[in-house]
């Protein structure tokens, strides 16, 4: 009878993942960063999504005729209370509007996911044309930056 | 057997590209940095961390984020960002750091965006000043794009990601990691105390490497090792060498051992004068080297002299001296002139000229000229080809003339071929709906042997027409091509040809089409009082789905309509599985022979610079790893 080397090969590896499925390993994940920064972005509007928001029409160029522009957030794995606050900067770098300090979970559930947003109004036309830039600090500090265009012309 | 083979070879490409090498303690540092939370993605080189400090531009600066794209020679550290050097203190939301060259610019979010820019072992350049007064300093801050990309998330889907107690970047932007943690897929698999993360992308390290030392049971122990001289502006030095033994394999039926010794110098003397040296060794007796000398006299004319030796298997040497030399002469056109010759009386030349003239006409002449010997005989080739292209374009029409000309010295052969062509450029009718157009090529050959001269000349012209999409109903597009061809040539084996393509397109859904392409096409012939041809149809049904990233496929089938028959059906499929893993399939079957001609199956990791695949191929029953750079 010939010798079957594939066969063996197989028989033999076969052999070895059912060993090796019998040991346990302690397979450690990914190391857990405490940024809790979901996402932060720039956007037209915002859609429920269950009990949470979603961004819609993300963008960062925004037209004359757009009025109302939203800066969304979503911090997850929040257990306590967490102060979010946005800062919007004009085309002169000049701040255009601070929320000031928001409050987050002031009853300190757990929760995995908070969503929010805030919105900057403006009248349609040229005002503010430009590049701008908002801003957001979790507990006082930095924790994300986004820049966006307004267009004197009717981007939407 | 051979399939496991080739395996074995994608897991050893892996291995080189992950090269374990201890990084050289002594190395230069352009950045430390240790924090709470360091991982790298070695998939885009990008580092992120929590609570970190390092030391750049002369202070000691701490921040709770980091982001490092290592490609882009950037970094940022925000959120409480401070500096501090002696008793001084300054506390920012942001620095950017440009690695290159080193500067920095610190941002706080008050009631301004205030910048203050910062170089290398200098204090803040006159303190606070506002966006104007950075914008004229050359401080800016950076775009936030290069920076949006980096998230703790993005570097956990990584393929291969590391996690470290300190991140080092060097001069030459290598990654060198300390307390390293090796990621596949997310998931632990090797740690390290001192592991190269990435290779450098600055220039080669000066001085000897041992490049790799392997071996598997096919190729042998094979080892690779360099010499590498670099001083910036004046020396590039690159010598390798690569050794492979195979005299103790088994199945070796080939050479015991191989040698390769290449080398590569080139020396810059200021900016318009250089030479280079190359040289190539094979322990299978051939070899060759080159030196050359390349002047440039302005920037609109360049020189280049060389010499090459030649060693061929088998064969005697050659030496060749060479000059080539570039004239760039603006509206006068760009001249280049080689002349190539080899010590035992071969020698090559040629000669390129092109310009442009009255917006409308352009002109391009070649011309080359060849005396070699062939094989090993004491006999010479002797070619002289030349072209000569005329073309005026204009928005109605174009017109071209070419005049080729192929004079064999050797054989007393000549070809001569002129041909003219006109084009009308597509005419739109009704609108645009209908487009016509119309080409021409008139071809006159003379073949000159001897006392022998053939001549033939042929005319083919082409009239097209041919509609754009046109919307009959909802979701439903129809285009219509019909074109005519008429061939007449001096031996009488003149043909009409006469078609037409039609397209329908209907959608179904959501990224789902079909399409349908119908072709007829009819050629006739005249030989004399007969007419003979052929009619030839194609019938071919398309469904296409192009749902987002998940899911990009087509399906063909292809139908002989004239002879009531399927012919073949083709497939290409694309399917996102999770994790940027996709599976590929591409499939044909052969309706005629009643069998799969063809699987091929790929299951794809794209992974930034890198694409890990596996591959399986029924045509020649392979399997692949394959992990390439991209």
């Amino acid at each position: 009878m010939r010798s079957r080397p594939g066969l063996r090969t197989a028989l033999a590896a076969g052999l070895a993942v059912g060993a090796v499925a019998c040991i346990s390993f302690d397979i450690r994940r990914f190391p857990d960063p405490e940024n809790a920064l979901a996402s932060f972005c720039v956007c037209k509007r915002v859609e429920s999504e269950g009990e949470l928001l979603k961004p819609a029409e993300e963008k960062a160029e925004f037209g004359a005729a757009d009025e109302r522009i939203l800066a969304f957030v979503g911090v997850r794995n929040v257990v306590r209370n967490v102060r979010l606050r946005w800062k919007w900067y004009d085309p002169a770098r000049a701040l255009a509007r601070d929320t000031g300090e928001v409050e987050v979970n002031p009853e300190a559930k757990s929760l995995e996911i908070v969503t929010a947003y805030d919105v900057l109004t403006r009248e349609a036309g040229t005002t503010g044309v430009g590049a701008w830039t908002v801003v957001l600090f979790i507990d006082g500090r930095l924790a994300a930056r986004r820049g966006f265009s307004i267009s004197g012309e009717d981007g939407s | 057997m051979r399939g496991g083979a080739l395996g074995l070879s994608g897991w050893i490409a892996a291995g080189t590209l992950l090269t374990v090498s201890p990084a050289r303690p002594a190395a230069p540092k352009l950045l430390v940095v240790a924090g709470e939370v360091l991982v790298y993605s070695y998939d885009h080189s990008q580092v992120y961390g929590e609570k970190v400090s390092f030391e750049a531009l002369g202070y000691k600066i701490a921040s709770c984020y980091f982001k490092l794209d290592v490609l882009s020679r950037r970094a940022l550290a925000y959120g409480g960002v401070t500096l501090a050097k002696d008793d001084e203190r300054i506390e920012a939301d942001e620095l950017d750091l440009s690695l290159e060259g080193m500067t920095g610019t610190l941002v706080r979010y008050g009631e301004t965006i205030e910048t203050i820019p910062l170089r290398a072992e200098a204090a803040p350049a006159g303190g606070a000043v506002n966006a104007e007064a950075a914008a004229a300093g050359g401080a800016s801050t950076a775009p936030a794009g290069v920076f949006d990309a980096i998230t703790p998330d993005a570097i956990r889907r990584s393929f291969i990601s590391f996690s470290a107690r300190t991140i080092e970047l060097t001069p030459n932007f290598e990654v060198v990691g300390t307390g390293v943690t090796l990621y596949l897929e997310g998931l632990e698999s090797m740690g390290f105390k001192r592991f190269r993360l990435s290779d450098g992308i600055g220039p080669r390290r000066n001085g000897f490497t041992l490049n790799r030392v392997w071996y598997n049971k096919t190729q042998g122990l094979i080892g690779r090792a360099s010499y590498a001289v670099e001083r910036a502006n004046k020396v590039s030095s690159l010598t390798q060498l690569n050794y492979e033994e195979r005299s103790f394999l088994k199945n070796n039926y080939g050479i015991a051992r191989q040698v390769d010794l290449l080398s590569s110098t080139t020396l810059t003397f200021g900016d318009s004068l250089r030479a280079g040296f190359a040289g190539n060794y094979n322990s299978s007796s051939q070899w060759n080297v080159q030196s050359w000398l390349g002047k440039t006299w302005s920037p609109k004319l360049t020189t280049q002299f060389d010499f090459a030796y030649n060693k061929p298997v088998n064969y005697r040497g050659e030496a060749w001296l060479g000059l080539q030399s570039q004239l760039s002469a603006g509206r006068w056109g760009n001249l280049a002139v080689q002349g190539r010759y080899e010590l035992h009386g071969q020698g090559t030349a040629s000669l390129n000229y092109g310009a442009s003239f009255l917006n409308h006409l352009s002109l391009n002449l070649q011309s080359y000229y060849a005396r070699v010997k062939i094989g090993g005989s004491q006999d010479y080739s002797e070619l002289f080809t030349g072209g000569l292209n005329l073309a005026y374009a204009s928005r109605l029409f174009n017109l071209a003339t070419d005049y080729f000309l192929n004079y064999d010295l050797f054989g007393r052969q000549v070809l001569s071929q002129p041909q003219l062509r006109i084009g009308l450029n597509p005419i739109p009718l009704y609108g645009g709906l209908l487009q016509l157009s119309l080409n021409n090529v008139a071809l006159y050959n003379q073949l000159g042997r001897d006392d022998l001269v053939e001549r033939s000349f042929s005319d083919n012209a082409v009239l097209s027409l041919g509609t754009l999409p046109v919307e009959i109903a909802r979701s439903f597009r129809l285009t219509v091509n019909l074109a005519a061809e008429q061939f007449l040539e001096r031996e009488g084996r003149n043909f009409t040809t006469g078609g037409f393509i039609v397209n329908a397109v209907r959608e179904l859904g959501r990224g789902l089409t079909l399409e349908v392409f119908y072709s007829l096409s009819s050629r006739r012939r005249t030989r004399g009082w007969l007419i003979e041809g052929t009619t030839s149809q194609d019938l071919s049904l398309v469904g296409r789905a192009a749902l987002g990233d998940a899911v990009n496929a087509w399906v063909s089938f292809s139908y002989d309509a004239k002879n009531a028959q399927m012919r073949q059906s083709f497939a290409d499929a694309s399917v996102r599985i999770i994790r940027n893993w996709s599976v590929h399939t591409i499939l044909n079957y052969d309706f005629f022979l009643k069998k799969l001609n063809n699987v091929d199956l790929y299951v794809v990791r794209e992974a930034g610079r890198l694409q890990f695949r596996l591959v399986w191929r029924s045509l020649s029953r392979q399997f692949l790893v394959e992990f390439a750079p991209r």
